[in-house]
């Protein structure tokens, strides 16, 4: 089959809204580096975050508001820029290497800024690095400049994707959550033990203390989730059921966000190689 | 395995660097230590969780009022809470880390770690400043009175039904001493 260059915009458009959608949830929330006003960092077991705290940027951006405006305008103006450079290269002439080489050096940049970003965001008290994997990943397919090897690239993110799940489902089993029949009351427990102990009279905090108590309902929930993440496997041999793993993602980040009030949303751009088909972005 | 064979027939580079992050990946799930960005590990509540007898918690109060989970979005308590759950810790947990780990490794790829770059000294006081103006523009309002209790809570079953108990409270200087 020949992939048509639509397939790539509908990615990187894809991606652009994702992006900005959550920027705006984010901001909503006041999750930008600069409402952070970071004054310490921790330290993750990350060799390469090692490494990149070697420079002293991490330390650089502590108490700096003007540093923290910076990075946020670097940080969430990149895929605007990159998604424009890309429309009017491509509109201008289609089979140009030097535009695609052009094309290419912003997704490095934008690569680079996200991973800075990335890393020092996450070493402040906000967010896990995992939830950020999106960003780092994307801005490596949108270097290849051939049109097959960006949609085998995209293929390469959706493997990612269940490898991500299908693992997820293994560390279940290899370290014995799965065997604990009170794993999820005592997740909860621990999870919302200040909505328990200072709002217990809250209906939230009733339908926890309900699931706590109840820890075979709880166990059933978390044993469907590992079922869940497990029966990701079959996205590997087959993309006949691509949809029932995009329901079940999306059903596992709203009940993440509402049974453990995680919002785990960052995550979300890895679910385009499954709504965007190549076969399906016929036009040019 | 057909993925692999038509990326390495259509691009040599990016077959070897896709096949390398795979591998890597596989490995650092194999390990289960220190992860390398952009490889982690995805567990997700994996490790077996205990059953506990009593809790800590930190509780917050803001000019006399004690700050409630349901006044905050999700993102909004993450961000008024962590820093002080994080804060206690961060001069054991990065300082060992760093002794433990960071230096020995970093030694064996011939990198000179400079231990300002690693290393907080805690300070209480300082924190408690900052974080005064900081809840301050989360609550958008001035705050007069900032006080941090570390709470421990008994929790005993009753019919089934768990209950809590408050067995000490200390204040955050004392908790994080």
């Amino acid at each position: 089959m020949q992939i048509k260059e639509t397939y790539r915009s509908n990615m990187i458009v894809g991606y652009t809204i994702i992006f900005y959608v959550l920027m705006v949830y984010k901001y909503f929330n006041g999750m930008f580096l600069f409402q952070m006003h970071p004054s310490f960092f921790y330290t993750r077991e990350d060799l390469f975050t090692w490494i990149f705290m070697l420079t002293g940027f991490h330390k650089w951006l502590l108490n700096n508001q003007l540093g923290c405006i910076i990075m946020d305008i670097l940080f969430y103006a990149a895929p605007i820029i990159f998604y424009l450079v890309y429309r009017q290269l491509i509109k201008n002439q289609k089979s140009n290497l030097n535009h695609f080489n052009i094309i290419s050096l912003v997704a490095v940049v934008m690569l680079s800024i996200n991973v800075v970003y990335i890393q020092c965001y996450t070493m402040y008290p906000t967010n896990s690095i995992e939830a950020h994997i999106a960003w780092m990943l994307f801005p490596i397919v949108f270097v290849a400049k051939d049109i097959n090897v960006f949609k085998l690239l995209t293929d390469g993110i959706r493997y990612f994707l269940l490898f991500f799940l299908m693992s997820a489902g293994i560390w279940k089993i290899a370290q014995g959550g799965i065997f604990n029949t009170h794993q999820m009351s005592n997740i909860l427990l621990v999870q919302h033990k200040e909505i328990l102990v200072i709002t217990p009279q809250h209906w939230y905090a009733q339908f926890i203390q309900f699931l706590i108590n109840t820890p075979k309902l709880s166990y059933a929930l978390y044993l469907a989730g590992t079922v869940f993440e497990l029966s990701c496997i079959i996205g590997f041999f087959t993309k006949k059921y691509d949809i029932f793993i995009v329901l079940g993602w999306l059903f596992f980040l709203c009940s993440n966000h509402f049974i453990m009030r995680i919002p785990y949303y960052e995550i979300s751009a890895l679910l385009l190689p499954f709504i965007i088909s190549a076969e399906n972005s016929k036009t040019d | 395995m057909m993925y692999f064979q038509q990326l390495y027939r259509t691009n040599k580079f990016w077959f070897l660097f896709v096949l390398i992050f795979a591998l890597c990946q596989i490995f650092i799930n194999y390990k289960q230590g220190i992860v390398i960005t952009p490889l982690y590990h995805y567990g997700m509540y994996s490790k077996k969780v205990e059953s506990i007898d009593s809790i800590e918690l930190y509780a917050v109060k803001i000019n006399g009022k004690v700050l409630q989970p349901f006044q905050f979005s999700a993102q909004e308590w993450d961000k008024l809470m962590l820093p002080v759950h994080q804060y206690c810790k961060i001069e054991k947990h990065n300082n060992d880390l760093f002794s433990k780990d960071i230096k020995r490794i970093l030694n064996r790829l011939y990198l000179t770690a400079d231990t300002s770059n690693f290393i907080v000294q805690k300070q209480p006081e300082t924190f408690l400043n900052w974080y005064k103006n900081y809840v301050s523009t989360i609550i958008s309002a001035p705050i007069t009175n900032l006080e941090i209790n570390k709470i421990t809570s008994h929790l005993t079953e009753e019919n089934g039904v768990i209950k809590f108990t408050t067995v000490a409270t200390k204040s955050f200087n004392e908790a994080c001493k």
